[in-house]
């Protein structure tokens, strides 16, 4: 309970100190598509430059991935709720489990796509890397929620089996 | 289900493979590094005049302190297979067994260990060898990430422990 206790804490900070970053980035997102200042940034050790609609796009892209994080973050609280009140494995939690996984697995893709499009619309380069990247460890992330909904839906059952029995 | 955990046990083996490439890379170039450096020595140095304590001192902290490096990455590359372990079990059917809480507990502390190892050396080196070190930064990448996930496996132990027990019950009543 103690441990439990200490990551609802910790996944509270992080969510509390998300919400505020997500209205700034929203803000910053309708800034630029306002303006259609170009923008500047470091990427792979060389300064690229965005600006026009290619710009509008990484960002929204960006942007989404952001929000998807922060919602299964907000998920990941509700599950944590759900073990302080004991309730280990019943369908909420395993469809929030679910859910959880296909989000991560969903905004991994996302950011995937994002730094694929940055790379080629400033660059010009298509480039393919096989050391760990962001869709790798976020699908692994991801895919790691979907087999623990899946045990954790194996356990319920058996608790089910059990109550009955008794 | 099965489709799931073969997919996380390749993702599993991708980074695996690539962390201890990259740590062995890094230990190679290390070693090259320390040849050509000692070469550059060996071509200058006056025989005459002796090593003083704190050239001593901050080469054999220099030479420590990366060692303690390579160590403390060991570790991660340590928790993934103990990862691979708890797949290997969930794959065979073996969802509550105490191999699979065991395996929990040994990642969640492995993580704690890579934590707390790089959080004491870059401290360390921040120190003697004068390098670049931001707390918040560290704070930022690892801590924010590893410490929950530990913590998040620990938890996960104890659940899989409360299953396990469901089960034997279950077994028995049958």
């Amino acid at each position: 309970m103690k441990r439990l206790n200490l990551l609802k804490t910790i996944v509270d900070i992080i969510w509390y100190l998300s919400i505020p970053s997500l209205l700034l980035f929203v803000g910053f997102v309708l800034y630029m598509s306002w303006t259609g200042q170009p923008f500047t940034k470091t990427l792979y050790g060389s300064m690229i430059t965005l600006s026009g609609f290619q710009l509008v796009i990484v960002l929204c892209l960006n942007l989404i991935t952001y929000g998807l994080l922060v919602y299964s973050l907000y998920l990941f609280r509700k599950v944590l709720q759900e073990f302080k009140k004991l309730q280990l494995f019943n369908q909420v939690v395993i469809a929030l489990l679910l859910r959880i996984g296909k989000l991560v697995i969903a905004s991994g893709i996302l950011m995937f796509i994002s730094k694929f499009l940055t790379n080629y619309w400033s660059i010009n380069q298509i480039t393919l890397s096989l050391s760990p990247n962001d869709l790798l460890i976020y699908g692994g992330i991801g895919a790691f929620f979907l087999v623990l909904s899946e045990v954790f839906d194996r356990a319920r059952i058996l608790k089910e089996e059990n109550e009955l029995t008794v | 289900m099965k489709s799931n955990v073969q997919t996380l046990q390749i993702i599993t083996w991708v980074l695996i493979i690539s962390a201890a490439s990259i740590l062995l890379n890094d230990i190679n170039e290390f070693r090259l590094n320390r040849f050509i450096q000692f070469q550059d020595w060996a071509a200058t140095a006056n025989p005459d005049k002796p090593i003083s304590f704190k050239e001593n001192f901050m080469e054999w902290a220099y030479y420590s302190l990366t060692v303690a490096m390579f160590v403390v990455r060991g570790f991660l590359i340590y928790a993934f297979t103990h990862f691979l372990t708890i797949l290997g079990e969930i794959e065979k059917g073996n969802y509550y067994g105490i191999k699979v809480s065991d395996s929990f507990k040994k990642v969640g502390s492995a993580f704690i260990s890579y934590t707390i190892g790089l959080v004491v050396v870059q401290t360390i080196s921040a120190f003697t060898l004068k390098n670049d070190f931001s707390f918040i930064q560290l704070f930022k990448t690892e801590l924010t990430y590893l410490i929950p996930a530990a913590i998040g496996f620990f938890i996960l132990a104890e659940l899989f422990k409360q299953a396990q027990t469901l089960k034997d019950e279950n077994d028995l009543t049958i």
